[in-house]
C-alpha cells in the first residue's frame, strides 16, 4: 500500500489504474466474484496467514480488543466470499450479464476510474467499498481512514497473490486527512467519486468534485432501536432466558459491536410503556446485559482523551440523575458502557463507546414521529418485541427516513446486498446503456 | 441557609483580595478557607449542584478539603444553569422548582422529541451576563452557558494575571499608552463572549486604547485598522499588544500573505467567514500591511484557543513562525493564554517574564488550583503525570467553582502542561452521536 505519495505520484497511480479499464471490462462478472471471493474466503480460514495477520494487527489498528476483532472480522469477511458477492450483484441487477455486454438490449457500464474515499474507523467498511467498485468493473483507488487501513491493505495483498492482473486494477493509498492537494488530484481524475464520512467531509469533497463527475456520498448516520411490549415480558419462549433478557442481550451486543462507531449501532432506544416490564426496569436489565458482555467482548484499552470524554458524559448524567431527570447505570472503572434512562426527552452529551439512551414511548406507532428530527441522519432501526405490529411500524419509520429495519441480533452485519442508505450501492456506480430498435 | 456571609459580601471580599494579590500563589490555608465558604454557599444556593453533591454523599459538613468538593464536568454547562446567588430561595437557580426534575428538563433541550423546541434559557434573576461557549461553524452545536451574577468578580480576577503575563515589563505610568490591537471582536458585537469581555475590560482597567480590528462575523473593520495604523508611531513608540485567537491569527496571515502563503499552506483553508476574502467589501490588505509594518519594537501578542470545528488546522510552530514573519513579534513574545468560558480565571505562559524556556507551561492565576486527575478514580495523579485537568476557581463564586474539564495535561510545580488538545470532532466511523459535544470550548 502506498503512503502519502506526492500529487505527481498519485497522478501516475491514477493513470495506471485507468489504463486497466479495458482489461477489467473484458472479464466476465462471474469470474470477478469468484476471484474476489477466493481472496475473501482466506480471511475466514484460521490457517491462512492473511487471517492470522489480520487478527494479530486489528486490535491495535482499530482500537478494539482481540475478541472484538475476531467478531468483526468474521462478520465482515463473511460478505467477501463468492456466494454473497454473487447475490449482491444478482439482487441489484436482475441479470448480471448486463455488466458483460448488451443483454436484452440493456448494458450496465461502470466507471473507468472510481475513487473511493472511506474515512472512518469501522474495520472492513473500506473492503466492502472496494469490492462494490471492482464488481462493476471499475479500476479503483481506495483511500481508507486511519482506523480502517489494515484490512484493505491485506485484501489487496491477497488479491495480488491470487490474480495479479485483477490486482493491477486496485490501489489502496493512505494519506492523512486534510491533504487537500492529494484530494484535489484524486477528485479531478475520477469518473465516479464515492465518499464515506462525516457531513462536513462529504460536503467539502462534494463541493470540490468537478460537476461532470458523479459523486456518491454516505454522510453520517445514526442507528436507533425500539423495544416493544411483546419483548418486555419475564416469561421466556423456549430458551432458558426470558424474552426481555434476550432482547437486552441482543441490544447490548448491537450497541457494543465496533465499539459503537458504526452507523448501524443504536444510540437511542425507545422502550414501550405498558408492558409487563417498564422502561426503568428494562434499563436495569440492559445494564446487566452490558456487564455480562464485558466478559465475552471486552472493550479496548482506553486513551486518556476517551476517558476524559467518558467522565464528561457520566458526570453530566449524574447531575441529571441527581435532579431526577434520568436514571444512570454504567460500568464504572471496569466497563466502558453507560445506560441512561431518560424520564422525559432530554439532551445529553455524546457518548463514548457503548453508550445508549433509553427513552420511554407510549406506543411503538409513535416512533416515526419521534424520529423525525433525525431526518436524513436516520438509517437503521433495530427492534424487538413488536409482534404483528412490525409491518406498520416499519412502514412508518421507513417513510420518516429509515432504510433498514432489523432485529437487534442482525443489526451489526447487514447482508452484503443491503441497499446501503436506501440505494443500491452498485447501481449508484453504473451508467445504463439502452439499445432501441 | 447560607451562614457564611451573603453572596455580595463574599464577592466583595474576593474582589479585594484578587486586586491586592501579587503573583504569589495563595497558600493552601487560604485556598481551603475560601473553598469551605464557597462550597457552603454553592451547595446552599444552587439546586442541581446540591442534588449532585448529595448523590455523591458530600456536604459542607463532611468535606475536609477543597479536593473533596465535587467537580462538575464542564460539559454540564450545556445542560444546566448553574447559578449560585441567594440561598434557599425559590428562584435560587432561576428554575421553577428547586430539586425536581423540572429543573433539568426545563434547561435541557430535547434532542429528539415531538415538538420539542430549544427554549433559550432566560437569565435567572441576578445574572448580569450569560457567556456562551463558541459553537461549531455550522452553528448547530449546543453551547455551554456560564451565568455570571456579578461581573465585578470577573473584572477583578482577570486583571492581575493579564497585566503580569502580557505587560509585566511595562511601567505603571506607561500602561495607558499601550495600544491594544484586537483580532477578537468587541463585546458590543459578541456580548456573550467571555474572551471579548476580558479583552475589553483589561483595556478599560488599564486605561489603554482599544482597537477592535475585527467584527462579530470575523470580517476586518477597515476604518479601525487605518485608525490603529495612524496611531502607531513605529519603533519610537510604546510596544503594542496584539490579541487574537489562533484562528484569527491564521486569518490575519491569510489576509496579508494570501491563501497560499499562510503558515504551512493550510491556514488559508482553515480560515472561514467574514469579508476578509479578497474582493469583498474593502480590501484590507494594504491597511493591515501598513499597520503591521508600524508595530513598534517590543510589541507582544496574546494568542489563545485552537482550531475547533475547522477541518484543517495549523501547527502552533507554523502559526508562530507566520506571526513572527508578518509582525516581527518573535515566538518568545507570543504569550499563549489558556482559559474557558466556564472559568473566570485564566492561565498564561510566563514567557515575557521568564523567557522562551517557559513556553508550553501555563501559570495559573495565584488563587486558581489545578490538578491532573486519574480518569478512573478522579483522584490526583502523581506530580508530573498525565491526567484530566480539574480546576478550583474561587472567581466562580456565582456559579460552580470546581470544574472538571475534558482537557488532558500534566501539572508540575503548580504549572500546567497541556497535552493533545482536541481541535475538532473525531468522526466515529460513519456515526456521530446526536448531540454535538466535544472538549471544553476555549472562549472566542
Amino acid at each position: 500500500m502506498a503512503e502519502s505519495p506526492t500529487p505527481a505520484e498519485l497522478s501516475a497511480i491514477l493513470q495506471r489504474l485507468r489504463a486497466q479499464a479495458d482489461a477489467l471490462r473484458a472479464r466476465p462478472v462471474a469470474d470477478l466474484y469468484r476471484t474476489l471471493g477466493r481472496v475473501g474466503a482466506r480471511f475466514l480460514d484460521d490457517d491462512d496467514p492473511l487471517r492470522r495477520e489480520a487478527l494479530a494487527a486489528l486490535p491495535e489498528a482499530a482500537r478494539v480488543s482481540a475478541a472484538m476483532a475476531r467478531v468483526i472480522l468474521d462478520g465482515m469477511a463473511r460478505d467477501w466470499t463468492a456466494d454473497p458477492l454473487r447475490r449482491t450483484v444478482e439482487r441489484e441487477l436482475d441479470d448480471p450479464r448486463v455488466l458483460d455486454g448488451l443483454t436484452d438490449g440493456v448494458m450496465a457500464v461502470g466507471p473507468e476510474l472510481c475513487v473511493q474515499i472511506v474515512s472512518g474507523s469501522v474495520p472492513g467498511v473500506s473492503v466492502h467499498a472496494l469490492l462494490r467498485s471492482l464488481l462493476v468493473k471499475a479500476p479503483t483507488l481506495l483511500k481508507p481512514g486511519r482506523g480502517d487501513a489494515l484490512l484493505p491493505r491485506l485484501f489487496a495483498r491477497g488479491l495480488g497473490e491470487e490474480d495479479a492482473a485483477l490486482a493491477d486494477a486496485l490501489e489502496v493509498v493512505y494519506w492523512p486527512g486534510g491533504a487537500t492537494d492529494l484530494e484535489a488530484t484524486a477528485l479531478g481524475a475520477a469518473d465516479v467519486v464515492v465518499v464515506y464520512g462525516s457531513d462536513d467531509t462529504v460536503a467539502d469533497l462534494r463541493a470540490r468534485t468537478p460537476a461532470p463527475t458523479r459523486f456518491v456520498g454516505y454522510h453520517h448516520r445514526v442507528g436507533v432501536g425500539v423495544v416493544g411490549r411483546e419483548a418486555l415480558v419475564v416469561e421466556g419462549y423456549g430458551g432458558s432466558r426470558s424474552a426481555v433478557e434476550e432482547a437486552a442481550a441482543d441490544l447490548a451486543r448491537s450497541v457494543a459491536l465496533f465499539e459503537q462507531r458504526g452507523c448501524v449501532c443504536p444510540q437511542l432506544v425507545y422502550v414501550e410503556e405498558g408492558g409487563e416490564i417498564g422502561p426503568s426496569d428494562f434499563a436495569g436489565i440492559l445494564a446487566e446485559a452490558f456487564s455480562a458482555l464485558e466478559q465475552e467482548l471486552p472493550g479496548p484499552p482506553v486513551s486518556l482523551e476517551e476517558a476524559a470524554a467518558r467522565q464528561q458524559l457520566r458526570g453530566t448524567a449524574e447531575l441529571q440523575a441527581a435532579s431526577g431527570a434520568v436514571e444512570l447505570h454504567h460500568g464504572g472503572e471496569d466497563g466502558s458502557w453507560t445506560v441512561i434512562l431518560e424520564r422525559e426527552p432530554l439532551a445529553g452529551p455524546a457518548g463514548g463507546a457503548r453508550t445508549v439512551r433509553i427513552r420511554p414511548i407510549a406506543d411503538a406507532m409513535d416512533l416515526a414521529e419521534a424520529l423525525e428530527p433525525l431526518g436524513s441522519h436516520l438509517q437503521s432501526v433495530g427492534y424487538a418485541g413488536l409482534g404483528d405490529r412490525l409491518g406498520r411500524v416499519a412502514e412508518a419509520v421507513g417513510r420518516t427516513g429509515a432504510s433498514r429495519v432489523a432485529p437487534f441480533g442482525a443489526l451489526s452485519f447487514p447482508p452484503p446486498w443491503w441497499l446501503h442508505d436506501g440505494q443500491g450501492p452498485l447501481r449508484t456506480l453504473l451508467r445504463w446503456v439502452e439499445l432501441e430498435g | 441557609m447560607d451562614t457564611e456571609g451573603s453572596f455580595d459580601e463574599m464577592a466583595r471580599a474576593l474582589e479585594t483580595r484578587f486586586r491586592d494579590a501579587d503573583a504569589t500563589p495563595w497558600s493552601d490555608e487560604e485556598v481551603e478557607e475560601w473553598a469551605r465558604r464557597i462550597f457552603a454557599h454553592q451547595f446552599a444556593s444552587c439546586a442541581p449542584y446540591r442534588a449532585f453533591c448529595l448523590r455523591r454523599g458530600v456536604t459542607p459538613e463532611t468535606v475536609d478539603s477543597w479536593e473533596g468538593i465535587p467537580a462538575v464536568p464542564a460539559t454540564a454547562f450545556k445542560y444546566f444553569d448553574f447559578v449560585s446567588v441567594g440561598s434557599g430561595m425559590a428562584g435560587e437557580s432561576g428554575t421553577a422548582a428547586g430539586e425536581s426534575r423540572a429543573a433539568a428538563v426545563e434547561s435541557g433541550m430535547a434532542a429528539v422529541g415531538p415538538g420539542a423546541e430549544a427554549a433559550g434559557p432566560e437569565s435567572p434573576p441576578g445574572a448580569e451576563v450569560v457567556f456562551r461557549t463558541s459553537g461549531t461553524t455550522r452553528g448547530t452545536e449546543r453551547r455551554g452557558r456560564h451565568h455570571v451574577p456579578r461581573l465585578e468578580l470577573y473584572r477583578a480576577s482577570l486583571i492581575g494575571p493579564f497585566r503580569r503575563a502580557l505587560l509585566g515589563d511595562v511601567e505603571e505610568g506607561d500602561l495607558a499608552s499601550i495600544p491594544f490591537l484586537s483580532l477578537i471582536p468587541s463585546p458590543d458585537d459578541v456580548p456573550d463572549s467571555s474572551l471579548s469581555f476580558m479583552v475589553a475590560s483589561a483595556a478599560e482597567q488599564l486605561g489603554a486604547t482599544m482597537h477592535w480590528l475585527v467584527d462579530g462575523a470575523g470580517g476586518w473593520r477597515g476604518a479601525a485598522v487605518e485608525e490603529a495604523a495612524a496611531r502607531l508611531s513605529g519603533d519610537a513608540g510604546p510596544p503594542a499588544l496584539l490579541l487574537g485567537t489562533a484562528l484569527s491569527f491564521a486569518h490575519l496571515l491569510e489576509a496579508v500573505q494570501g491563501p497560499a502563503g499562510a503558515a504551512a499552506g493550510s491556514a488559508g483553508a482553515a480560515a472561514t467567514g467574514g469579508s476578509a476574502r479578497k474582493g469583498a467589501a474593502g480590501d484590507p490588505t494594504s491597511a493591515l500591511l501598513e499597520l503591521l509594518r508600524l508595530l513598534p519594537d517590543g510589541s507582544r501578542a496574546m494568542e489563545t484557543g485552537g482550531f475547533k470545528g475547522v477541518r484543517r488546522e495549523v501547527s502552533r510552530a507554523d502559526l508562530y513562525a507566520g506571526i513572527e514573519e508578518v509582525t516581527r513579534i518573535p515566538a518568545g513574545r507570543i504569550v499563549n493564554e489558556y482559559g474557558m468560558t466556564e472559568l473566570l480565571s485564566q492561565l498564561y505562559e510566563p514567557v515575557l517574564t521568564e523567557g522562551p524556556e517557559a513556553k508550553g507551561m501555563h501559570l495559573p492565576a495565584p488563587w486558581l488550583r489545578v490538578r491532573a486527575l486519574d480518569p478512573a478514580t478522579l483522584r490526583a495523579v502523581r506530580e508530573g503525570r498525565e491526567g484530566i485537568l480539574a480546576f478550583f476557581d474561587p472567581a466562580n463564586l456565582g456559579s460552580i467553582a470546581h470544574v472538571l474539564t475534558e482537557d488532558v495535561g500534566r501539572v508540575e510545580g503548580g504549572r500546567v502542561r497541556l497535552l493533545g488538545r482536541a481541535t475538532g470532532a473525531e468522526p466515529r466511523g460513519c456515526s456521530r452521536a446526536m448531540d454535538d459535544l466535544m472538549s471544553v470550548a476555549p472562549r472566542g
